[in-house]
């Protein structure tokens, strides 16, 4: 048997090599994972963040279902497809707000643009928690990434990475999706919470 | 704490009432026409030109990613008998009209309830906070009628003060109560000023010359329409003593029937239908003869008749066709509520609270149609229109008297002649009510040998 020797003048560069390599590697990582607008697309789908406490867990993957079900389209499944994964995850109130409003409104555009989207969500914090002042019900407002895999025509300008503020609320004992906050509330929320 | 969202609406119902009689009061107004003396209106006296809903950009909602939602302007509309138009929007865009005053239209009516603020005042007032009472205060406004004429006038952000609850309150409201519970507006000159009123004229009938638009012949008699009265009905049809699904182990719930039934409207009326003229002898023998052609004429014609003064063209008569249309009334719409009555409430956040610890109201209101299921509609040979849906093992968790409502609306009828389609009847909502009791058992300890 032959005998392999290593100097310990290599044994040093190798490891240097190796280090380096390491350095590369986790700095090209965290350049992708920390780019403004890539958040969202590397993350799982959905994402649930890694420090929400166990008591905001439900809240939290009720608004992560809802966004998931809202934005996963396929024009060939057809409107009451689309209507039913959304009643699936709300609330009573969001689901007839889905059925009355919102889906009736961009049904035509989804399915005349052929529009077949899948999503990424990713939860980023929770950013209301209160009691609904109308009735006794708890209520929770969550910031979510979205990662849109194609834009879809109603949009002001053709985003396809942008985050959501989802208002869950708790029904018949579970926590559920109602429905988004539209640009007017987010808005008001933001200067009232102190957000740009 | 859930029963202020009915004191809400029964303030609302409430607040209807005061300005009705503020304006029976001037006898030179717009509305004297159609107000009695006790200030309510004079139903029978407008012409109901049923529903009409058209896009409305001051109504766009945005949503995360710019997303942009149209909704339609929704309204009920009547015709009074000088021409004005009435006007009853739905209350989501009552809401959308009062913070965009100019752009919806609302600046150009004679309200009941008087300007944006006011209506602002109307659907959200009753439903401030005192927290948000004080905080209204220390923004310097002691009225929150001064605050919403700021938003008004640009200065204030509505959304940053009402809850987020507010726009599913709205949108609910427009839901279980449709056109009911609402406020009305008076847009003058009618068909006159298109413009101004809300929609436009689309839908309105253009009165014509002779004040009626059936082809109704002067010769012959009238035209009518005869319907008879449709059947609704909204009931709980089993079991016969529904258990709150949280004390049922087999969440049984209850089953819930609605169905309607509207027979055609029956319109007769008169063709007034002149026979081809007849070319006769004269005894006189001093008539112009009969001109040819002759297949212009009911009887026998020969060339010898054309310039024969012992023959003359003597008018067909003029008979009366009697002509009977069937016209089905088609079913546009079918909505159904449940929702637990106030006294319900009371006793569940009361009495029962009392003996319960924690008792509380689970879900008070909810859609049955849509929502639990679909309606079938349809009309059928006999052109009697009908809906029906049966939602089984609704899981009412609520103990007590649960109101059961039935909006219906339809499209009217029209018939078509010759190309021309005349609006017979008018679209209408109708309605039924009913009720459905949902049983709890209540436990109670008795002491053992008691009598």
């Amino acid at each position: 048997m032959n005998e392999i020797t290593v100097s310990k003048k290599h044994l040093f560069l190798w490891l240097l090599v190796i280090i380096l390599l390491a350095a590369v590697g986790f700095g090209f990582y965290a350049l992708r994972r920390f780019l403004p607008g890539q958040e969202a697309a590397q993350q799982a789908v959905p994402t649930a963040s890694s420090n929400t406490p166990d008591a905001d867990q439900p809240a939290q993957a009720a608004a992560l279902e809802g966004a998931q079900a809202f934005y996963s389209v396929d024009y060939q499944k057809g409107k009451q497809a689309w209507l039913d994964q959304l009643c699936a995850a709300s609330t009573s109130t969001g689901c007839a707000m889905d059925q009355n409003v919102f889906v009736p409104a961009m049904w035509p555009q989804l399915e005349a643009a052929k529009i077949n989207t899948t999503v990424k969500v990713a939860a980023q914090g929770k950013e209301v928690d209160q009691v609904n002042p109308l009735g006794n019900v708890p209520q929770q407002v969550w910031k979510l990434g979205i990662q849109l895999s194609a834009p879809w025509p109603m949009q002001k300008q053709p985003h396809t990475s942008f985050t959501a503020l989802a208002l869950v609320a708790r029904e018949n004992g579970a926590w559920k999706f109602e429905r988004f906050l539209t640009e007017d509330e987010a808005n008001a929320l933001g200067k009232k919470v102190g957000q740009p | 704490m859930k029963a202020m969202r009915f004191l809400f609406l029964i303030a609302f119902l409430a607040f209807l009432v005061a300005p009705v009689a503020a304006v029976k009061a001037d006898g030179g107004s717009p509305w004297s026409e159609i107000l009695n003396p006790d200030g309510t209106i004079q139903w029978s006296k407008l012409v109901d030109l049923g529903n009409t809903s058209n896009p409305a950009t001051w109504m766009d909602v945005t949503l995360p990613g710019g997303m942009v939602v149209h909704q339609n302007a929704t309204f009920h509309r009547y015709e009074t008998p000088s021409g004005n138009i009435l006007v009853l929007p739905d209350p989501v865009t009552l809401f959308f009209m009062a913070i965009h005053p100019q752009e919806s239209g609302l600046n150009n009516a004679q309200s009941m309830l008087g300007d944006g603020a006011s209506i602002l005042t109307l659907l959200i007032g009753n439903s401030l906070s005192p927290e948000q009472k004080a905080k209204l205060a220390s923004l310097g406004y002691v009225d929150p009628r001064q605050f919403f004429q700021a938003v008004i006038d640009g200065k204030e952000n509505i959304w940053s003060f009402i809850n987020f609850n507010f726009l599913g309150e709205l949108f609910k409201m427009s839901w279980d109560s449709g056109f009911l519970v609402n406020a009305l507006l008076l847009y003058l000159n009618g068909v006159a000023d298109c413009a101004n009123i809300p929609g436009g004229c689309a839908g309105l009938l253009a009165h014509c010359p002779n004040g009626s638009c059936l082809p109704k012949p002067s010769l012959c008699p009238a035209a009518t329409i005869a319907q008879n009265p449709p059947t609704l009905a909204i009931q709980k049809i089993a079991p016969d003593h529904p258990l709150v699904v949280g004390q049922d182990p087999a969440r049984r719930g209850a089953d819930i029937q609605a169905s309607v039934s509207i027979p055609p409207v029956v319109l007769t009326w008169y063709e007034q239908v002149q026979d081809p003229p007849t070319c006769s002898t004269t005894s006189a023998g001093k008539s112009g003869g009969c001109p040819g052609p002759g297949s212009k004429y009911g009887n026998h014609w020969d060339p010898s008749m054309e310039g024969n003064p012992a023959y003359q063209v003597v008018d067909g008569k003029i008979r009366c066709v009697k002509h009977v249309e069937v016209l089905p009334e088609k079913i546009t719409s079918v909505q159904a509520t449940a929702q637990l009555n106030p006294e319900s409430q009371s006793w569940i956040l009361n009495d029962l609270a009392g003996k319960y610890y924690q008792a509380y109201i689970h879900n008070p209101q909810f859609n049955l149609v849509p929502g639990k299921v679909q309606a079938t509609i349809g009309c059928g040979g006999d052109n009697i229109c009908s809906a029906k849906a049966l939602a089984t093992s609704v899981p009412f968790a609520d103990p007590g008297t649960f109101d059961l409502r039935m909006y219906v609306s339809t499209a009217g009828t029209s018939f078509t002649w010759k190309g021309v389609t005349i609006p017979i009847t008018q679209p209408r909502v109708l309605s039924a009510q009913n009720a459905a009791q949902i049983y709890v058992t209540l436990v109670t300890l008795l002491p053992a040998g008691a009598p």
